[in-house]
């Protein structure tokens, strides 16, 4: 379980996060939802030790990833949004490069790398520098370098933007089959991808949290009975 | 070496070559020395047989070039956005650094090597000091040693690689200037001058305190690197 405990994190003058407190479950997948400037980004990079907080705790199974960052990041696998990359390596380099700073062992390195092939329909661009692939391919590529340590936890940080409707189909699919064994916050203002893949939705506006709940919840809550509606209601009622 | 640093270092060292600048440099380092040690060093002119025309230059040419080595160590992570992948791998902070740091150090000493041929041609046609140039070379290894820490710890401030190259050029000919017995009289505090322990080591004198004086040099850069890395995770 990741607990997010009263965290606060200020810039100079600019409350970025305040008192935010929410969990995430094994097994659910979290939507962070809020306008451009809420502190969705921040928030991800708080939990996955980018930034440190200015107060309060963030824990993954009860350890504090200010205490070790390096252990608990061990149960993270992170996208950020655009899902960098390097440009001159081939996907396979980078996946091998990827696996030997988790120090993972040549024969499970092997065998990962073939169901992530698989899973993620790589096999054609496994050689070609990844500088020259599409958005839709690169977006596979960072995934499967997220989960080349099976991690428990999934964070990415607008996983969808930029990609056409079938990779993003795909893209849902995946995170759904994901979430099985694991937890999933996913950053995003797409309704869309909500709508189809989140059990919570925790959104924050101005650094705080204005709603946690679910999406059917927050829906019919309103009297337009959709997501878009609602989250342009509390985000402007909340300014 | 632990597998973590290993992965570092094999990324950055091979990028090296995957890129023409890094022949560029190679090139020009060899074009530089042999100018140097031919046309104003008067290699002919004096006697050379500890190569000291070569040598003298060394350190100019080893500042001009190195920060073109790292100048990328950082500022491409960066640009690139990669800081957030690689920062968010379990991999402590201190590891990233001497792992991207062994990768320019051994890319300095593969240039550095090139000038062997040279010293193996003088002591084919003439009469050489091997002790004096084995010297000499010690004293140019711990030169791209700590050079290149330089280079990486202003690299690791910027984002952008030419004012990581010019900040590099500047500390460190800032301090292949610095020879405080022109400041002062005190000829205790000439240990503290870089041209006072690389002359010492050109001429023969392998001293310790020139060797720690290098490597403390090196060290500072690592440990300021490290340093900088980590709080940019506390702003």
């Amino acid at each position: 379980m990741i607990s997010i405990e009263k965290i606060s994190k200020n810039f100079g003058p600019v409350a970025a996060l305040q008192n935010l407190n929410f969990k995430i479950n094994y097994g659910e997948i979290v939507a962070l939802l809020g306008p451009n400037g809420a502190g969705k980004t921040t928030l991800i990079r708080l939990m996955t030790g980018l930034l440190s907080p200015d107060d309060g705790k963030i824990k993954y199974d009860e350890e504090e990833i200010s205490a070790d960052r390096v252990k608990v990041l061990q149960k993270i696998g992170y996208i950020p949004e655009n899902a960098p990359l390097y440009n001159e390596m081939t996907p396979y380099e980078f996946l091998k490069f990827t696996s030997d700073i988790w120090d993972i062992k040549d024969q499970i390195f092997s065998d990962r790398l073939e169901q992530l092939i698989n899973k993620l329909d790589l096999r054609t661009v496994m050689s070609r520098p990844i500088g020259e692939l599409s958005k839709g391919y690169r977006h596979r590529v960072a995934i499967a370098g997220a989960l080349i340590h099976a991690p428990k936890i999934l964070i990415m940080d607008e996983p969808s933007e930029g990609l056409d409707p079938n990779q993003k189909y795909g893209l849902r699919k995946f995170i759904k089959d994901f979430s099985t064994q694991g937890a999933v916050l996913i950053s995003t203002h797409i309704m869309e991808d909500v709508e189809a893949i989140a059990d919570r939705i925790v959104m924050i506006n101005e650094g705080k949290l204005v709603a946690d709940t679910t999406p059917m919840r927050l829906k019919y809550q309103m009297p337009e009975r959709d997501l878009s509606s609602a989250f342009r209601r509390i985000t402007e009622h909340n300014k | 070496m632990n597998k973590q640093i290993k992965a570092i270092f094999a990324k950055e060292f091979y990028g090296y070559f995957r890129s023409i600048s890094a022949y560029f440099i190679m090139g020009l380092y060899i074009a530089l020395s042999l100018l140097c040690c031919f046309v104003f060093g008067n290699f002919f002119e004096i006697d050379n047989q500890s190569m000291i025309s070569f040598f003298k230059y060394q350190p100019d040419i080893l500042a001009a070039l190195i920060p073109g080595i790292t100048m990328h160590l950082w500022t491409d992570e960066y640009r690139s956005g990669t800081i957030e992948f690689i920062l968010t791998q379990p991999i402590k902070y201190k590891d990233i650094v001497i792992g991207k740091y062994l990768a320019a150090a051994a890319f300095s000493l593969i240039m550095l090597s090139m000038i062997i041929p040279l010293v193996v041609v003088l002591w084919l046609y003439n009469d050489i000091n091997l002790s004096a140039i084995i010297s000499a070379l010690v004293s140019c290894v711990l030169i791209v040693l700590s050079f290149c820490a330089l280079g990486e710890l202003v690299s690791s401030i910027s984002s952008r690689p030419v004012i990581a190259y010019l900040g590099s050029l500047f500390i460190i000919w800032s301090i292949t200037m610095f020879s405080p017995d022109v400041l002062s009289e005190n000829t205790t505090l000439s240990g503290l001058s870089f041209r006072e322990n690389y002359k010492n080591l050109i001429n023969g004198k392998i001293e310790l305190s020139s060797i720690i004086y290098y490597l403390s040099m090196a060290g500072a850069g690592l440990w300021a690197t490290v340093a900088i890395i980590s709080n940019r995770n506390k702003v």
